[in-house]
């Protein structure tokens, strides 16, 4: 049994190039994803979560990108690797689900063919075999009557169904890594619920592992098994989940969960919201990014912090003994 | 409210401790214009078309001054100097079957027929940019009637549905049903064959109206249809129903919710239409069913040309290359505006 | 689907009728001059004026004559030209049909192929030198009057280089049958299809590339991406694929169109008696009736093309299909 992860990225740089010179959205971003493990990357809009995702992929569509750091998977480096590599991985080892569901398949195929295409471009397969399989994944998906929704255009069918059709297609070949960018935002809560549940089983029946991209901290709640937290393209917090929603660490994390409300216990009689806006990435202050917000700041905040180390790390220069005292307490407003 | 502002972010970032990052709004009218005022290319374009238009402009500056001769009479008997030597200006053809005269050639001296003279012996350099003027005027007149007149119809259309819409809707079908160059014919040939009249007021066969007039009907469906597609669905959009929630009159949610949103469409047609006029014109001229005698146009210039194509060709390839210079840089022109203006259109090019 | 077929084909007719109706209205009742006059042409005796209003019954009211001259067109078929005197109007604007559908479809294959050309480098290459280059002779095209274009083209062909290799077999100006001499026939039309196909090729390169690049910016040719299926798989069968539906129905258009009598200009300057130079010189010896039949003709393809459009579109993206 092999000890390498399933997926190691190492000190992840995205930029791109623009009038205001080099932007980074993705600024050294470091994790492991190991086998059949569920990893939670949360963080607000602009926090670089999905160009990490699209990185990882091979997908950042820009000739004015630039990408560096390492992205190894199952041990093959995949920052560099030409087209033609990446293809061999995409959608055969590794696969990823969009937000939209509505506007991610086209609009001329019926859904059937869209996702034998995907089959018989990995795998030596006859029409009739992989058309029954496309089948057999769209059962498995919860669809009702998924032979006929294989003949189906896209846009006879529901965004619920959609994204369904949209993970069985990213299911067709098997992948070990299934990556999710924000796979509910669109949906309605109800349907929510239901694409989170299939993701769970879907590991347990496939063995994938899967990165799951949201904002949303309840869908980490329910389903992550560790957690990693995104702020202006950097970690600034990472651990198990139990550990990080018990224990937070970092002032961002803090002002998150301060922002929603308790389940239990007594609800505040105001939610608490992080003052101010997330910087604008091309003209970041210098050190930590969450400095101007940060209610603990001082002076040692004016260096950019790394990652601590152990289990569940974080990136801020708060000593550990005021950490604990300074933390709000839940269901206290600020 | 409009649908469609941005916001540029002031670059002094987040001010520390306090408040949000500065936000400049900029109005989309400003955006587009600081977006056109980039496109060097839009720029270029509408420098060489404002001398092209000075240029005709001073026309009768011109032939007074260098021509010297009036580009409307005919001049079969003259003679000029050239490079020292006396020319005549219509000279018995040599060429061919030598039979009848041909016209002086272009002289390449900045003064009396400078591009030559056409089979009536008038300077063709003068008449070029007479003709110019003409053409210029009865594009941008043709595209003010069209635009006018198509986004009042697309929006009537679109505002009130119902059974106005269908009613204009199927006229506007008609109307598109017919190549636009067979209808222009057709309205053309009926029209001056005899002269107007409306009301009080004559139009001539000779009048420019007739040719301004018809080409801006003949492209008021390609306007009205997008116009009265993109007011239905602004019609139906939430900042509009919203509106109506709050009790609006009709009239205050056409003025401040409508128009200005469909105006900035409607200026992305404008040098396009344009474009189109022009050709048209000068085709509908060419055949002799446009500008009329004595008035001169480009298309009317190359018609004169068309006898003396293989023996004085720069008749013919002058107002040629005059339109086509015009045309492109109103292309140009336009691929900027809309790109400035509303860069999610697909509006077709000619 | 159905449904929306026979719709289509109700609204079809509906417009035809109004065509004909609007085409009436212009020649019959324009107030001006009399309609007889302009029906017989220029000095026609006053008998010949007499029998003029007795055919068209032009004392009796608009309606009548609308019915009179639809069945003259249509029923009966004699509608005749008084200008060129006994020729009947509808086998002579049949026997320029093939001729019309010769330069059209030849330039139509030529500009097929080069706006694909076009489009597909351009739009794949954004923003390259290529793709610029391509843009400005694509512009250039579009700027120049084609009846100036043929006129130029003429003068090289036929005139200044005629003595030169490249263009001493450039033939006379007419038309060459297919079925009489196919070398000749070729011969004749293959300046004409490159004037024609110029400005279209143009036109075509520009709407492929801005619909590929739009194409382009869609989430589901990330998706397409993300299978791992290739990227030449991606360009054609998902990019290229949905781009197309736009090329392919403003094609169905400007082919019917051209058909129609649109291409009247290359005709006449290349001395092609089609169905366009037919309504020319009908037009510059106002033969009404010749006139009449012609428009009448183009408006009808122009209408059955948009059908034929209609339809493409419908197989071509399934999307158009369950719209009411």
């Amino acid at each position: 049994m092999s000890t390498d992860p399933l997926l190691e990225v190492r000190d992840l740089r995205v930029g791109f190039r623009s009038d205001e010179g080099l932007v980074e959205a993705v600024r050294g971003v470091s994790f492991r994803v190991e086998e059949r493990e569920i990893m939670g990357l949360a963080g607000e809009s602009g926090s670089g979560k999905s160009q990490t995702l699209l990185a990882i992929m091979g997908l950042v569509d820009s000739t004015n990108a630039e990408i560096s750091g390492s992205i190894r998977f199952r041990g093959q480096e995949l920052i560099g690797m030409g087209g033609r590599g990446l293809d061999r991985i995409r959608g055969n080892d590794m696969a990823m689900i969009f937000q939209d569901p509505m506007t991610a398949l086209t609009p001329v195929y019926k859904i059937g063919t869209q996702i034998v295409e995907q089959i018989r471009a990995h795998e030596t397969c006859s029409r009739r075999a992989a058309r029954a399989r496309a089948v057999e994944l769209l059962r498995t998906v919860g669809i009702p009557d998924p032979g006929g929704v294989a003949e189906r255009y896209p846009h006879q069918l529901s965004g619920g169904m959609r994204q369904r059709a949209v993970i069985a297609m990213g299911l067709s070949c098997n992948p070990a890594l299934l990556i999710a960018d924000e796979p509910t935002t669109a949906l309605d809560v109800t349907v929510q619920a239901q694409v989170l549940d299939l993701l769970m089983e879907l590991r347990d029946a496939f063995g994938s592992s899967l990165i799951l991209v949201t904002h949303d901290l309840g869908v980490v709640a329910e389903i992550a098994d560790s957690v990693s937290i995104m702020y202006a393209g950097r970690l600034v917090e990472q651990g198990p989940k139990r550990a990080l929603f018990r224990d937070p660490q970092h002032p961002y994390s803090w002002g998150l969960f301060g922002s929603t409300p308790p389940f239990e216990g007594a609800k505040p009689d105001r939610l608490s919201a992080i003052p101010g806006a997330p910087p604008k990435l091309s003209n970041l202050p210098a050190g930590c990014a969450f400095r101007p917000r940060c209610a603990h700041a001082f002076g040692a905040c004016a260096e950019l912090p790394e990652l601590s180390s152990g289990a569940h790390r974080h990136a801020c220069w708060l000593p550990d003994e005021s950490r604990a005292r300074l933390r709000p307490v839940e269901g206290s407003a600020e | 409210m409009n649908l469609s502002s941005s916001a540029r972010t002031d670059s002094s970032a987040v001010e520390p401790g306090t408040g949000s990052a500065a936000l400049v709004a900029e109005s989309p009218w400003a955006t587009a214009w600081r977006k056109l005022r980039q496109d060097r290319a839009a720029i270029a374009s509408l420098i060489v078309l404002g001398l092209i238009t000075l240029a005709c402009l001073l026309a009768p500056l011109y032939a007074q001054m260098v021509s010297g001769t009036d580009p409307f009479t005919t001049n079969l008997g003259g003679s000029i100097v050239v490079g020292g030597e006396s020319r005549p200006i219509l000279a018995p053809s040599t060429t061919g079957l030598g039979l009848g005269t041909t016209p002086i050639g272009p002289t390449g001296e900045f003064g009396p027929y400078l591009l030559g003279a056409d089979a009536q012996g008038r300077d063709v350099a003068a008449r070029l940019l007479y003709g110019g003027r003409n053409s210029l005027f009865i594009a941008a007149s043709a595209t003010l009637i069209c635009l006018v007149l198509a986004t009042a119809i697309g929006t009537v259309a679109g505002f009130f549905g119902g059974m106005i819409d269908t009613i204009l809707s199927r006229i506007l079908d008609v109307l598109w049903a017919f190549p636009i160059f067979l209808l222009a014919i057709s309205l053309s040939i009926v029209m001056l064959n005899q002269t107007l009249r409306i009301g009080p007021v004559e139009i001539g066969s000779g009048s420019l109206v007739l040719p301004i007039f018809i080409i801006g009907i003949v492209y008021i469906p390609y306007v009205a249809r997008p116009i009265r597609g993109q007011v239905k669905s602004l019609m139906s959009a939430e900042f509009v129903i919203a509106s109506v929630g709050i009790g609006a009159s009709s009239w205050r949610i056409l003025l401040k919710d409508v128009l200005p949103n469909v105006v900035p469409r409607v200026i992305v047609f404008l040098p396009l239409i344009m474009a189109l006029a022009m050709i048209i014109e000068s085709a509908l001229s060419y055949l002799s069913i446009g500008v009329q005698p004595p008035n001169a146009s480009w298309g009317t210039i190359i018609q004169d040309g068309q006898s003396l194509l293989y023996s004085r060709p720069l008749v013919a390839l002058a107002p040629g290359i005059a339109i086509a210079v015009t045309v492109l840089t109103l292309n140009i022109l336009g691929d900027g505006v809309r790109d400035a203006f509303d860069p999610k259109s697909s509006v077709r090019i000619v | 689907m159905l449904y929306a077929l026979v719709a289509r084909l109700g609204q079809m007719v509906l417009v035809m009728f109004g065509i004909s109706v609007v085409v009436f209205l212009i020649f019959f009742a324009t107030p001006g001059a009399d309609p007889s006059a302009r029906i017989a042409g220029r000095n026609a005796s006053q008998e010949t004026l007499q029998q003029v209003r007795e055919e068209f019954g032009l004392n009796r009211p608009l309606p009548v004559q609308y019915t009179l001259m639809m069945r003259k067109l249509f029923v009966t078929g004699d509608l005749t030209s008084f200008v060129n005197r006994g020729q009947l109007v509808i086998p002579t604007v049949l026997r320029a049909i093939p001729i019309t559908l010769s330069l059209v479809g030849g330039a139509a294959v030529l500009w097929v192929l080069g706006g694909l050309l076009v489009g597909v480098l351009a739009g794949a290459t954004r923003g390259s030198l290529l793709d610029r280059s391509l843009m400005v002779v694509s512009l250039i095209g579009i700027s120049m009057p084609v009846f100036w274009l043929g006129e130029m083209a003429n003068l090289v062909t036929q005139s200044r280089l005629h003595d030169i290799w490249l263009f001493s077999w450039v033939p006379a100006l007419g038309y060459v049958p297919l079925s009489e001499d196919p070398w000749g026939w070729f011969k004749v039309l293959v300046i004409p299809w490159c004037v024609l196909a110029t400005l279209y090729i143009g036109l075509y390169g520009r709407i492929l590339r801005a619909s590929m690049i739009e194409t382009l910016q869609e989430d589901y040719v990330r998706t397409a991406r993300a299978k791992g299926i290739g990227e030449r798989r991606v360009m054609t069968r998902h990019v290229l694929r949905t781009s197309l539906v736009a090329f392919v129905t403003m094609f169905g258009l400007d082919f019917g169109a051209l058909v129609g009598g649109a291409a009247l200009l290359t005709e006449v300057i290349f001395g092609l008696q089609g169905v366009g130079k037919l309504t020319y010189d009908a037009m510059l010896t106002l033969d009404l009736p010749m006139i009449l039949a012609t428009v009448i003709y183009a408006s009808f393809f122009v209408v059955m093309a948009n059908f034929v459009v209609d339809i493409v579109h419908m197989i071509l993206d399934p999307r158009a299909r369950d719209v009411d």
